[in-house]
């Protein structure tokens, strides 16, 4: 084992990040050996609707988790941007392309909320974001009158259902390339420019990056920014997927955006961060859901799953930790 | 520190205070061949890019860049995996452009200055490293513990030195660098030594190093 982990080519793609691949292979084979007719197009397809609003949320997530912060809030944020979109859409008659866009700045307008309590008001993070949970779920209801919002189908008769061409087009996950865009613009983001680094540093020693003469607030609030934003994006690309958006939930997609980040390498304390970890974690995740859907297990058995792979996911890097130390 | 007098002002770290130290001593101490380096470091390290083309106003020091590149360096060492050398034209940027080739090539005189500007600026940093927003664990939640901060720092300060420098490939460039900051390392841990060793060189990323 220490002969494969000193490995030059192991060394640079990290060891982690190597076994959480070997993980989803296979998971993939063993899924496709228990269920019949898994490895189909159809099942492809479904994971990958799936795995595109799960990643936005959860690369969004891991640059907070990088600054040493947390927000518990992207899944309801997240449906509380595709509920008042939504409903704007359906009874304001507005168009699709401005409740697209609404999206996406009532996600940023979250993010900039947490960020500012955060960053400037210095309130802990885990209450912002719990709190902002339940003003996102609440906002979500009260607007929509706490009824569902249906957006309209790819064949709808307005032609107001061409955004559903963001995840497919003829068969052929258009999502996937968006996503992948996504994944490339954000890991140089992360990794490449002036903004990746600082927050990256202010996960590792903020004190210091202060001193250094930083300003340190307004990188940490741009951490929670990009984050909302995400949600925001997030919300587009669960009503491409999916018809129906109901008030009142969200908050399961945040344990498994953030076991998405745990898993992929990004450290819980700040100062270390892995794009590419996450979106190995994210499709571990949405591999994991499709294949106990398709095993006809219940959602209530989904979450219990989903809730132990959190609690391994985080003492395994817990340990981790101490054995390291 | 060059010569006695000098002491003071290396083990100050606050910008505004080492700016008055300064001052003082170039005036009454007499000159050993160091002090342009001294002075020319100083405002490099702490003053705005603005005041460099106008009179140096040393009242207000607002950044101090050898202190970011302690953080940055621990930084880039995790960053640098894939593409080395847009970090190392970074590294080559810093080193160029805040006096540090210049004093490095000056000799002696501009060597020592260097040696303990950086010493200076490592002093400062570990001083942070003791702060409770060194490293929280659990999302921000939790502080770390006495030892696992002293772990954590020493696996800072050997990125910061040796695992940048091997990983870029520029070990001679940075060897005033890592000389200084492990030096002040070892004088901040009674068990640098051992810990190094431990954490870094029998099972850390310094193993094949």
């Amino acid at each position: 084992m220490k002969t494969i982990k000193n490995n030059p080519i192991v060394k640079k793609l990290g060891f982690n990040r190597i076994i959480l691949f070997i993980i989803l292979l296979l998971m993939y084979g063993a899924f496709s050996l228990i269920i019949p007719g898994f490895a189909s197009t159809a099942r492809i397809m479904s994971i990958l609707n799936y795995v595109y609003f799960l990643g936005f949320l959860a690369l969004g997530v891991t640059f907070v988790i990088a600054t040493g912060g947390i927000d518990f809030s992207i899944g309801p944020v997240m449906f509380c941007c595709a509920l008042m979109s939504g409903y704007t859409l359906n009874t304001y008659g507005a168009p699709v392309i401005a409740a697209l866009l609404m999206s996406v700045v009532i996600g940023l307008l979250f993010g900039c909320f947490n960020g500012y309590l955060v960053a400037y008001v210095g309130v802990p993070p885990f209450i912002v974001s719990m709190a902002t949970m339940n003003i996102a779920k609440g906002l979500g209801s009260v607007f929509t009158k706490t009824q569902s919002v249906s957006w309209p189908q790819s064949n709808d008769p307005t032609g107001n259902g061409w955004f559903r061409n963001l995840v497919k087009v003829d068969g052929i996950p258009t999502g996937l390339i968006v996503f992948i865009i996504a994944i490339i613009i954000l890991y140089i983001v992360m990794n490449n420019t002036k903004a990746g680094r600082y927050i990256l540093c202010l996960g590792s020693n903020k004190e210091a990056v202060r001193l250094s003469g930083v300003n340190v607030r307004k990188w940490q609030m741009l951490a929670y920014v990009i984050c909302g934003t995400m949600a925001g994006i997030a919300a587009i690309f669960f009503v491409s997927a999916y018809t129906t958006v109901q008030p009142g939930l969200g908050d399961t997609y945040n344990n498994e955006a953030i076991a998405s980040c745990v898993m992929g390498g990004t450290s819980m304390g700040g100062g270390l961060a892995s794009i590419g970890g996450t979106v190995i974690g994210v499709f571990v995740i949405s591999l994991l859901q499709e294949g106990i859907m398709a095993m006809r297990m219940t959602k209530e058995v989904q979450m219990i799953i989903t809730g132990l792979i959190v609690i391994v996911f985080v003492y395994a890097d817990v340990s981790a930790r101490r054995r390291k130390n | 520190m060059g010569s006695a007098p000098w002491k003071e002002y290396y083990l100050e770290l606050e910008p505004e205070r080492r700016a008055q130290i300064l001052e003082r001593l170039l005036k009454e101490v007499p000159d050993d061949g160091s002090d342009r380096f001294r002075k020319k470091l100083f405002e490099l390290r702490y003053l705005e890019t603005d005041h460099r083309s106008r009179e140096v106003d040393y009242s207000r020091p607002s950044v101090d860049r050898y202190l970011w590149q302690c953080v940055n360096f621990v930084q880039l060492y995790e960053t640098s995996r894939f593409f080395k050398r847009g970090a190392r034209r970074e590294v080559t940027q810093f080193l160029s452009g805040n006096g540090y080739i210049e004093a490095m090539e000056a000799g002696p005189d501009g060597e020592r200055a260097l040696y303990w500007e950086i010493r200076n600026a490592a002093r400062r940093f570990f001083k942070t490293c003791s702060g409770t927003e060194y490293r929280r664990a659990l999302f921000g939640l939790m502080s770390p513990g006495k030892a696992d901060q002293k772990n954590q720092m020493c696996l800072d300060t050997w990125k910061m030195t040796e695992g940048i420098a091997h990983r870029l490939g520029i070990t001679k460039d940075l060897s005033v660098w890592t000389k200084a900051v492990m030096d002040e390392y070892h004088t901040t841990d009674p068990l640098a030594e051992d810990r190094m060793r431990k954490l870094i060189l029998e099972r850390g990323p310094g193993k094949k190093q």
